[in-house]
């Protein structure tokens, strides 16, 4: 069986070789292994990439198996993150089906002990245990062809984000107010999913990373992948009126010279896909007609950036096809876009939003 | 020459609601301070009568735009005017940037219409400077013509003054005061505490033991959370001076009380661990146990219930012998003894207790439920249903008496009934929380609309069941009279009485719900002939709102279902008298 190996701490820089070559080398319409045997550590988004192009596969009738982790905490931490479940919910398979026969000696193991100077050493590792422990990180799956999941999404998403421990642990380590969190990023996130088209199942993904380091940086990632359509008609209708006043966007593309786009200067949306997703972004507006009254609604791409980078100090990022678009504060004031796009880059089915907010963990 | 009035005007936005609801007074008088404070003497009365609503459906959609229907609500007319957008009472995170942006846009459209404009914008927080609710205000130049101003005002006092005068010094912290005092109280511990009624084995130290009640403390987290950081605050870092703690809380039935006592150290970035019944130190995750020797910190104790003072003294000795540091207090959400509550208060490490709450316990061989062979219940699942123990015990122990209530055929009613007053009085919490776990099983959304008779018994449970889901459901009461309590009204005369009171508020707020029934559910203490469950559905239906199902407290009827409405009692008897 052909086989895709993924090893050491799994993060896009080591899935996105491995997708791309799972279709330049004529896999796509066979049978696939998803080799996790080498697998030390994950990556939440490096997850929702792989299971996104496991649930493309599924959609066209081809089967995924998995092979998990050697490693048993590697193992417990998929556990943990819940992703049985997402599996189950993206490609409309039992787990146990889906991982090979030789694994299902793990299913139901013991919890792996920890060595001595397991762990990281954050003075607030043992709040994160606590909460890992109750599956406040990693996959939440939502199928969304049943209506009650759909309608229940939202508020399941808040009251999650909204717990007690949670929000204190958030509180004492973003560099925004936490509840700005569920307000703004949580809540845009989640609300734009039921809008686009197609869209049948959606993963929400979290990850907190204290790395117990003396400066005690870290990130939290939260990221929202679906199957429903970021295509030319859905990012179209996300164009606005702006930039705003004031605001400049430097972008910075490979094989090209840094170009800045200003209230005067708009990216034209009607060249090519990158100029479409890059204007998705950049001319993003509040002041858009109301989308219900036939107008655009851009609005939500424009809070979750100025939220990510202005009230977070964090980097947002926008997968889409063969495209990738990350924005962050530009150290020279204004936004610095990143746009990636070819292909070195996989084919990003659906649509992946993230966004990696900075943490302090003194 | 008198100087011209400045017409106040108040528009509450309640968010995620579904419905117009009441101001209440103490609002009305934030208001009216409001105005005097912005405009002196010569502010009016604040008009201000029932809050301008944004459904969750609203909320949801692409962009949420209150432009369509707060426009009309917009004061109109010559001369000055204050205006008060009042968003302080809704939760934070319901207040999107959509909405947020949307109401700072059409508000400030109006201020900016005539020169002697005012506008105040009561939030519950500041968004932070990124926000679009900014993007307007801001805009605008800073020195506003006149006497007219435009600020915004958050709970705890922030204040910025976008345009005009500044109010002088004390303006902000006066408002913070005020606006603390017109808050719906502040939900008490003990409203949030559910004590469940059941049959629950103590097993253990001794001789096994059963005990009537278990207090379920899941409900009262942020209480719990704002009590315990006070005390830890207070009494135990200073009495420690390197503030260095390890913070461990015992609860080993529910995960209540160990998300206060993680979200403590999480604030504090301090170590978090469990104690297991016999006092040993557990990781964070309850696993497995801390090597004493890796603990330097000084180890704080937090009880969910202690009984006796006995237990509590074998945790200590307990941790004491593992060589730990110990805080010199310790903290518990409640001590089920009065008793125990003074000796603990005075033990070598005195415990304090949030609430104080007397609950028996008896030995097995003495235990009636153990006599007559019932089954031990679980306190982790806890279903809607009432067993027939518990229902009886509660209906036993209240006084019976003359049904007093009844709608019309008059003339058929109980002889003697348990007075559902005085058992919802004792037992409101418990009920409530099983109406909750009911409603969440039929798989209602958080904003459930709950139709019930304006009347004494129910309004306890109704009251309880608003503290326990945060306030989220929206209650239309409808008055007795309409349906029938201590009248004889035949149809005509119901109809007439209708007619007269269209202008009330509960007729207001279905009209509102008109053709939305999806979650709207009626509730009542006891459904006998049905007569006042049947009226309540005709109102209903007049108002073309059909509900999803009927939940009396108790059932006394034969009929399984309302007209082909699901009815879902708490508890049934069948002891049906005539029916229409």
């Amino acid at each position: 069986m052909p086989t895709l190996r993924l090893g050491g701490h799994v993060s896009t820089s080591v899935v996105d070789p491995a997708l791309v070559g799972m279709v330049s080398f004529g896999l796509l319409g066979e049978e696939v292994l998803v080799d996790l045997g080498p697998a030390e550590s994950f990556d939440v988004v490096a997850l929702q990439q792989l299971l996104s192009a496991m649930a493309a596969r599924a959609r066209s009738g081809h089967r995924t198996r998995l092979r998990l982790p050697v490693a048993a905490t590697a193992r417990h931490q998929l556990r943990l993150w819940r992703f049985p479940d997402a599996v189950s919910a993206v490609t409309r398979t039992p787990f146990q089906h889906v991982v090979l026969a030789e694994d299902h000696a793990y299913f139901g193991e013991e919890w792996p002990a920890p060595r001595a100077g397991d762990g990281p050493h954050s003075p607030r590792a043992s709040v994160h245990a606590y909460l890992s422990a109750q599956h406040c990180f990693g996959l939440r799956p939502y199928v969304l062809t049943d209506p009650g999941t759909r309608q229940r999404m939202l508020p399941d998403e808040v009251s999650h984000w909204g717990g007690h421990a949670l929000m204190r642990l958030l509180e004492s380590v973003l560099a925004g107010p936490a509840a700005d969190v569920l307000r703004v990023l949580v809540q845009e996130m989640v609300s734009s999913v039921p809008q686009r088209s197609h869209a049948s199942v959606a993963l929400i993904g979290a990850q907190l990373e204290l790395r117990g380091t003396a400066d005690g940086t870290g990130v939290l990632t939260i990221s929202e992948w679906d199957d429903g359509d970021l295509e030319p008609y859905w990012l179209r209708k996300a164009i606005g009126t702006g930039p705003l006043a004031r605001e400049v966007f430097r972008v910075h593309r490979a094989g090209r010279p840094m170009e800045s786009y200003h209230a005067r200067r708009r990216p034209l949306p009607d060249t090519d896909d990158a100029e479409l997703l890059l204007a998705s972004v950049v001319r993003s507006s509040p002041y858009d007609p109301d989308p219900s009254e036939g107008g655009w609604g851009s609005h939500r791409i424009h809070s979750l950036y100025k939220s990510v980078v202005d009230t977070f100090r964090g980097v947002l990022r926008i997968d889409s096809g063969r495209h990738r678009l990350e924005v962050s504060a530009d150290p020279l004031g204004g936004y610095r876009v990143d746009l990636a796009s070819g292909p070195q880059l996989p084919d990003q089915q659906g649509c992946l939003v993230s966004a990696r907010l900075p943490v302090r963990d003194v | 020459m008198s100087e011209a009035t400045v017409t106040v005007t108040a528009r509450k936005i309640a968010v995620g609601r579904d419905i117009p609801e009441p101001i209440s007074a103490e609002r009305a008088e934030l208001y009216g301070w409001l105005g005097e404070r912005l405009a002196g003497p010569a502010a009016s009365e604040p008009s201000a009568e029932e809050t301008v609503y944004v459904t969750p459906e609203e909320l949801s959609s692409p962009a949420p735009d209150p432009r369509s229907y707060l426009r009309r609500y917009l004061p109109v007319g010559e001369g000055p005017q204050l205006l008060i957008v009042d968003l302080a009472e809704n939760p934070y995170h319901l207040l999107g940037e959509p909405l947020l942006f949307n109401v700072a846009r059409l508000t400030c459209g109006w201020h900016k219409d005539a020169a002697d404009r005012s506008l105040v914008v009561l939030l519950p927080r500041l968004p932070p400077d990124s926000s679009g609710f900014w993007l307007e205000l801001r805009s605008q130049d800073g020195t506003a013509p006149g006497t007219a101003r435009l600020i915004v005002l958050a709970n705890d006092g922030d204040c910025e003054v976008v345009r005009g005068e500044v109010p002088d010094s004390g303006f902000a912290t006066g408002y913070r005061d005020r606006q603390a005092r017109s808050e719906p109280e502040e939900s008490p511990l003990s409203a949030k505490v559910v004590r469940r009624l059941g049959h629950y084995g103590v097993s253990g130290h001794g001789a096994a033991r059963c005990r009537r009640y278990f207090f379920d403390v899941e409900n009262a987290v942020p209480e719990i959370g704002r009590l315990a950081d006070d005390w830890l605050t207070r009494v135990i870092e200073p009495r420690v001076p390197d503030r260095r703690l390890f913070l461990v809380s015992r609860d080993w039935q529910k995960t209540g009380l160990h998300e206060v006592v993680a979200g403590l150290a999480a604030a504090r970035g301090c170590r978090f661990g469990r104690l297991d019944p016999d006092g040993r130190i557990l990781d964070a995750t309850g696993a497995r146990q801390v090597d004493p020797a890796d603990i330097d910190e000084t180890v704080v104790p937090f009880f969910s219930v202690v009984d006796r003072t006995s237990t509590y003294d074998n945790v200590i000795r307990a941790l004491r012998a593992q060589g730990v540091d110990l805080a010199p207090r310790a903290w518990a959400v409640m001590i089920t003894s009065s008793q125990s509550g003074l000796t603990l208060a005075k033990s070598p490490v005195p415990l304090r207790g949030a609430m104080v709450c007397d609950r028996q316990s008896r030995p097995r061989e003495e235990c009636e439920q153990c006599a007559i062979g019932l089954p031990h219940t679980d306190p982790l699942r806890d279903g809607h249903t009432l067993r027939t123990y518990d229902a009886w015990d509660v209906f036993l122990a209240s006084a019976w008496r003359f049904e007093g209530i009844a709608p019309p055929p008059s003339g058929r009613r109980f002889l003697y009934a348990p007075d559902l007053k005085e058992v919802f009085e004792e037992h409101g919490g418990w009920v409530a929380g099983k109406v909750m776990t009911l409603l969440d099983a039929l798989g209602f959304p958080s904003g459930v609309v709950v139709i019930c008779p304006d009347e004494s018994p129910i309004r306890l449970v109704v009251d309880r069941l608003a503290a326990l889901m945060e306030d989220r459901p929206t209650v239309i009461r409808i008055p007795s009279e309409v349906l029938g309590y201590h009248t004889t009204l035949d149809d005509g005369e119901r109809s007439r009485h209708l007619r007269e009171t269209q202008k009330h508020l509960w007729r207001r707020q279905l009209r509102h719900l008109s053709s939305r029934g999806g979650k709207v559910v009626i509730l009542d203490g006891a459904r006998v002939s049905g007569s006042t469950a049947r009226t309540m559905r005709t109102i209903l239906q007049l108002h073309h709102v059909e509900p999803r199902a009927f939940i009396p407290i108790v059932d006394f009827s034969e009929e399984s279902d309302l007209e082909g409405l699901p009815v879902h009692p708490l508890y049934r008897i069948r002891a049906a008298r005539s029916v229409r």
